[in-house]
């Protein structure tokens, strides 16, 4: 039996690509998942039929009354949260030159600001049980930049510096937190780069391909089931970084 | 609610959570007692009990008025207080 059996899993934007993957490789391991989806409620049910005994719930991580309502929704339904899946994001890319404020600060809502809402709100409850995982998605972007990319890429640089305190302060209470650190992956987010960007990131990977949800899903798995890793940022990038 | 009964009842809160989530053994947990050197908790074990003890009691305690406790009678002293402030 796996060790993570019947243990309650939220996975934030989890209707489709990394999110979708990471909920299944949880629900493989026998973890209760709630699907998180702010929109694409049809993308969420599909997900949801791929994973035993999950729940869907609406959650807009920028909305602090969005993540408190969500999160008593799964405690009611399935128990506290004990594996966090920090996924939500989105991109606003532009130059820096020309990038809105309003670019800048919605990057860093959802993808730095959210998964920091969603980490508070699920650490009593993991203390409380003495076991917690926090697993954040972060960006080969946060690692080594991208022309266009410099809210996101800062978004996802702050989840690491992010989940490191957080390991340090929980690290003697069964509660580890980790970041995974993918590439170029085929999602719906990265479909729509232009196709010169996208071939020329191509080329700079030595696997020279992009990799594929399940493969980053299996990452978060790992960081899941793994009870002596904390702190860290497991990339998963086809050699990129 | 006087603070004295409100005090001995913050008391016995404190020592159900500290048994129930944290282990300590319940004759350890006297007002005299130093949280960090002799029940072994550090500074999120602390944090956990006193956000147990507002859920229950419906109060809320800043980090800065916590930052000085160090015995159980500190943090009763503390708590009973926002009790008996709010009662």
């Amino acid at each position: 039996m796996s060790a993570l059996q019947n243990r309650v899993g939220f996975v934030t934007g989890a209707s489709r690509g990394i999110g979708r993957a990471s909920a299944q490789a949880l629900a493989e391991e026998g973890v209760r998942v709630a699907i998180g989806y702010r929109e694409d409620k049809e993308g969420a049910a599909a997900a949801s039929a791929l994973c035993p005994c999950s729940i869907m719930v609406r959650i807009d991580v920028t909305s602090p009354e969005s993540v408190a309502s969500a999160f008593d929704e799964i405690e009611k339904a399935l128990g506290p949260v004990e594996v966090l899946v920090n996924n939500a994001g989105l991109r606003r890319d532009g130059l820096l030159m020309r990038l809105k404020e309003k670019d800048w600060d919605d990057v860093i809502a959802t993808n730095l600001t959210g998964a920091f809402r969603c980490t508070k709100r699920a650490l009593p409850g993991m203390l409380r049980g003495r076991w917690g995982r926090i697993i954040s998605i972060g960006s080969v972007a946060g690692s080594v930049g991208n022309p266009g990319q410099a809210n996101y890429a800062a978004a996802k640089a702050g989840l690491v510096g992010f989940t490191k305190s957080v390991a340090r302060e929980v690290a003697g209470h069964g509660v580890t937190a980790n970041v995974v650190v993918p590439g170029l992956v085929d999602t719906a987010m990265t479909l729509n780069l232009p196709a010169a960007q996208r071939e020329k990131l191509v080329e700079r990977i030595p696997m020279a391909r992009t990799g594929t949800p399940e493969e980053v899903a299996e990452a978060v798995r790992f960081c899941a089931r793994a009870s002596y890793m904390t702190g860290n940022a497991v990339t998963v990038d086809g050699g990129i970084a | 609610m006087g603070s004295a009964d409100s005090n001995k009842e913050i008391l016995e809160a404190l020592r159900e959570v500290l048994v129930d989530r944290l282990k300590v053994e319940a004759e350890a947990v006297t007002p005299q007692a130093n949280l960090f050197d002799d029940l072994g908790l550090d500074s999120i074990d602390l944090m956990s009990a006193v956000m147990a003890i507002e859920e229950r009691f419906e109060i809320e305690v800043s980090d800065a008025e916590l930052e000085n406790v160090t015995t159980v009678g500190e943090a009763v002293e503390i708590l009973g207080a926002k009790v008996a402030a709010s009662a």
